[in-house]
């Protein structure tokens, strides 16, 4: 039992980590900082560790898709992370590809059932 | 956040960002910071959000990514290939050098006469050459792993062919599709790149390359460690020297480092053809130029050693007389030893074997190996 527990976590994080990116794109329209981002995907359905989120962050952000900003004028600072136009390009590339992907999967499944 | 909480956090990001490049631990840190602070405020203190946050060494492994990679997909193929290689070789090469060393050193005549000396003997012999070959095992497992962390740090481009011995590896892996790295075509695959499958004679014979290595590791070792034992060894049993064992080396010692240097030279020009033979595993045009090119390496080396250098024991001739003599009575026929006719027969020997090698694998290169990228 314990490694059919283990398997089906490794094989929900691999579904899951590709749609991380995802995730994270389709938020950062507009300025954002990490953990209102964890909380706004949470809300959304979509919980996410923040010790993925923010390693992912820097990686977004050294591929060109997203820029951070230091804010450090309120209470404490905080860097907000928001979309380039480079990445508003991917993201809706990628939010096509996913349409199409998720229609085919339901037709897919529907059939199995 | 009171002072113990600040200490807290600042404990847990050091843990984290100490194992980050030091050009990301400063944006790293205020980046943690916020959200260790965010997380407090929401679950209500400093400590549940480090809980939930977890290991900072894992934490520091996400921020790291790939490059946490000792040797990493990219080399882990080619690294498992040539530390099997080099491992085989070394051991057996060492194993078998301690083994003689060890019996030439220790043997006396009349030792197997009583088990104590037996039982001593073989105890020595056994200790030395397990000590040895498992030294020399880690020695080349080290060496290897280390030669391939600092490719995976630098990433060295294999295909780019900054070292030589290791741009071939990669060949292997992508063979038969590889002729794009050799001619530089565009970096999109086509089906017109997939090349014939090699047929059985445009194999290399893996175990004869195999062999080369194995013999030249020897060799080599040999030459560095023990190349007294070189020439005409024999037991005695004498009453004024004692007992033991006396060689007359044929090689000329006292110039040893003006030679030595030499062997090596021509020892490894092979060697890094036989390795290069192994990995490519079949001829092509990368096998025939290395091949000319060591080939001709070995032949100057030959040239050199045996034409220019004074290579032979210039007393072996009157030694091996004199030993002939108290050994078995004079017999004069048998002792002339001519170094200058010695040399001319091994240096024809040599240019002989090498020629024909190089030829063959022209020749063998020219009609079967050159068939890649062609659609036959």
């Amino acid at each position: 039992m314990g490694t059919d527990k283990g398997l089906i976590d490794s094989l929900r994080l691999e579904l899951r980590r590709g749609t991380l990116v995802l995730s994270v794109l389709s938020r950062t329209d507009e300025p954002k900082y990490g953990y209102a981002l964890v909380q706004s995907l949470l809300d959304m359905g979509v919980p996410i560790d923040p010790n993925t989120l923010y390693p992912l962050l820097r990686r977004l952000e050294s591929q060109g898709l997203l820029i951070s900003e230091w804010e450090t004028d309120g209470p404490k600072p905080r860097k907000y992370y928001r979309r380039t136009p480079f990445g508003t390009e991917i993201y809706r590339e990628l939010r096509n590809e996913w349409n199409q992907m998720a229609g085919a999967m339901e037709l897919l499944m529907k059939e199995e059932s | 956040m009171d002072d113990k909480d600040r200490e807290l956090m600042d404990r847990y990001v050091y843990q984290v960002v100490r194992r980050l490049p030091k050009d990301q631990r400063d944006d790293v840190s205020m980046e943690l910071k916020e959200l260790i602070g965010d997380m407090a405020e929401e679950k209500g203190s400093v400590r549940e959000a480090l809980v939930a946050l977890g290991d900072p060494a894992e934490f520091a492994k996400k921020y790291a990514g790939e490059s946490r990679y000792l040797i990493g997909p990219l080399y882990i193929d080619t690294y498992w290939k040539v530390l099997k290689i080099a491992l085989m070789c070394v051991l057996i090469a060492v194993f078998s050098i301690t083994l003689a060393q060890g019996i030439i050193e220790r043997y006396e005549p009349g030792l197997f006469t009583d088990l104590g000396s037996i039982i001593g003997f073989f105890t020595h012999i056994f200790s030395t050459t397990l000590s040895s070959t498992i030294s020399s095992a880690l020695g080349v497992f080290a060496t290897v792993t280390i030669v391939f962390m600092v490719m995976e740090h630098y990433k060295v481009d294999l295909d780019e062919g900054k070292n030589v011995v290791w741009t071939i590896d990669d060949l292997s892996k992508k063979e038969p599709g590889s002729k794009a790295n050799v001619t530089g075509m565009s970096a999109e695959w086509t089906p017109d790149r997939l090349t014939p499958v090699p047929g059985k004679k445009a194999m290399l014979p893996r175990g004869d390359s195999i062999a080369d290595i194995v013999f030249s590791v020897i060799f080599g070792a040999i030459l560095i460690f023990t190349p007294y034992i070189l020439g005409v060894v024999w037991f005695i049993e004498d009453d004024e020297i004692g007992k033991g064992v006396m060689t007359i080396p044929i090689f000329n010692l006292d110039k040893w480092n003006l030679i030595l240097p030499v062997f090596l030279i021509s020892l490894l020009a092979g060697l890094t053809d036989a390795i290069l033979r192994v990995i490519i595993g079949r001829y092509n045009l990368k096998v025939m130029v290395s091949s000319i090119v060591s080939g001709f390496i070995q032949i100057v080396c030959w040239i050199i050693a045996l034409k220019v250098l004074p290579i032979w024991n210039p007393n072996f001739g009157n030694e091996l007389r004199r030993f002939i003599d108290s050994e078995f009575g004079a017999m004069d026929f048998a002792t002339y030893f001519d170094p200058v006719r010695f040399s001319n027969i091994i240096l024809v020997l040599a240019i002989f074997g090498l020629a024909v090698e190089m030829i063959v694998t022209v020749v063998r290169t020219l009609r079967y190996g050159l068939d890649e990228g062609k659609a036959r």
